[in-house]
């Protein structure tokens, strides 16, 4: 019976422990902010200014520190936010707008192509980023954000994806 | 993350096509009687070669035609065959016995590409069709001699097993390879369902090997044109992963991709690297494209220790020499991807294989 109580206070012990994180915290890093929330969330809010405007993309990042947040390249998606709103706020000016969409895609990154439980991406959205400089070389800009952005709103969905649990 | 270790087998496990060089012929060369050396036929009317004698080919262009290919230049043969496609087989035979086999495939494939592009100022070709095209039927060292046929044949079908069961060194990777009768259907089955929606969809799954022998493409579902995600773990029981498998639309950007179909992407080499799967296999318009790695390509990886930093480091590496090719290579979009994938796959050690139906040909040269 003694060996059974055991086995089960192990069991408890073992499991992986969740970083907890004290709700109302607040860390200002340049132009990205984290505010620690309830149940253990972390949100993250990126401004963005580009071609005379302004966005804040927002993400919400589960279970990780404060201080691992700040490293976390899923802040990526907060920023990919903030880009892709400012993407489609200068539509009028492809220029601006493709330059927009590109950066997003530069500050997301590609975090996403990673292996977890024998699973991964294969992603061929470089392929339409490639088009896309064909189309802004033609000096089809509006067509070369357009395709862009795409690519930009498709990894931030693949990113909810992959890590799922972990960014909202 | 972890990769497993893989399974080697070494190339001499599986019977190398070459070794149909060696098959002894009735018609074998040998001196029955003495007297004067004949005179050497002029080019076109070439006495029979060894392999002519071996293989039962025979040559009869017209004089002309033939001293012309003498003088001609691969893309410069590529055209004759284009203007004489019933004369192809005549055409190519000449073009091996007077260049050499390497030659030829070099004119074959310019003929191929050639056949690749769209007049822009035409409407782009409907690409639905599941049915491949027969630009190039067999390999163009393919033996018209039943017997020898069979031989090389079965050498493309060993060819496959052989990449399938294990990683093979890269100087041992086969000219060659024949993909099973079940899985081409199965890749055109994928291709149609590509394409099948009003939005374009890259369809794929796991290719398995049973311990039977035989193929099974694992399908699964997917609603994205340019993402697929793959499962290594979607294996059945007996069986082992093979390849990872997908395809490429490219009809819903047929105004800047009017041919709408393309080899693989820089994106498909980062999950090659990750994957498990000793190939990959891709599906795009009428042609099939295998990329399969090799014991120096593994040897590359397993360096890095799963260390996911320099795991980015080396596909980065890779992205940067595609990006590369593909950017100095003027042409449609196919190309300049295909130029990418030749790039990457010389420097990186992988066999990358090209063709339609089942039987495809290593486009990579050996080291």
């Amino acid at each position: 019976m003694k060996r059974l109580v055991l086995a089960f206070a192990l069991a408890a012990c073992s499991g992986t422990s969740k970083p907890v994180v004290t709700p109302g915290q607040v860390v200002v890093a340049g132009d990205t902010t984290f505010r620690t929330d309830e149940n253990n969330a972390i949100e993250v809010s990126v401004v963005r200014k580009h071609g005379g405007k302004e966005a804040t993309g927002v993400a919400t990042l589960h279970d990780m520190a404060l201080d691992a947040a700040q490293r976390s390249p899923l802040v990526g998606v907060a920023a990919g936010r903030a880009w892709l709103s400012l993407e489609n706020a200068l539509t009028s000016e492809p220029a601006a707008a493709y330059e927009a969409a590109r950066k997003g895609i530069d500050e997301l990154g590609t975090a996403y192509r990673t292996k977890r439980d024998g699973k991964h991406v294969t992603d061929d959205t470089g392929s339409t980023l490639k088009l896309a400089e064909m189309s802004a070389a033609q000096g089809d800009l509006a067509r070369a954000a357009e395709q862009t952005a795409d690519v930009l709103k498709s990894r931030i969905e693949t990113y909810l994806r992959v890590f799922k649990g972990s960014v909202e | 993350m972890r990769r497993d270790v893989r399974q080697s087998a070494d190339g001499s496990a599986e019977p190398q096509l070459g070794a149909i060089d060696e098959v002894p012929s009735a018609d074998t060369t040998r001196f029955s009687s003495s007297g004067a050396i004949p005179d050497v036929a002029p080019i076109g009317t070439a006495a029979p070669t060894a392999s002519e004698r071996a293989f039962g080919t025979t040559t009869t262009l017209p004089p002309d035609l033939a001293n012309m290919i003498a003088k001609a230049t691969p893309d410069e043969v590529a055209e004759v065959l284009l203007a004489h496609p019933q004369l192809a087989e005549m055409i190519v035979s000449t073009v091996t016995q007077v260049h050499g086999a390497a030659f030829a495939q070099q004119a074959v494939t310019a003929s191929a590409h050639t056949l690749h592009k769209t007049d822009p100022d035409k409407a782009p070709p409907t690409q639905g069709a599941s049915t491949p095209s027969k630009a190039i039927p067999t390999p163009i060292e393919m033996p018209q001699n039943k017997e020898n046929r069979k031989h090389f044949e079965r050498g493309m079908t060993a060819a496959w097993n052989q990449l399938a069961v294990g990683t093979v060194d890269e100087k041992h990777t086969p000219e060659y390879i024949r993909l099973p009768s079940n899985i081409v259907k199965d890749l055109d089955k994928a291709w149609k369902d590509s394409l099948a929606s009003k939005q374009e969809r890259e369809q794929g799954g796991n290719l398995v090997r049973d311990s039977g022998g035989d193929y099974h493409l694992r399908r699964k579902e997917n609603t994205s044109s340019r993402m697929f995600d793959q499962d290594d773990s979607d294996v059945g029981w007996r069986q082992t992963l093979v390849a990872q498998v997908h395809t490429h639309p490219y009809r819903d950007e047929a105004a800047q991709v009017p041919e709408q179909f393309a080899t693989f992407s820089e994106g498909d080499f980062d999950s090659l690297m990750r994957s498990d799967a000793h190939m990959a296999v891709l599906r795009s318009g009428p042609y099939t494209f295998v990329l399969s790695k090799t014991k120096q390509f593994e040897k590359l990886v397993d360096a890095l220790g799963n260390d996911e930093e320099k795991l980015k480091g080396l596909a980065q590496q890779m992205t940067t020499v595609y990006d590369k090719a593909f950017d100095a290579t003027s042409g449609m979009f196919s190309e300049k991807c295909e130029a990418g994938v030749m790039a990457v796959a010389e420097k990186f050690h992988l066999a990358y294989y090209t063709g339609q139906g089942s039987d495809l040909t290593r486009k990579t040269k050996k080291p």
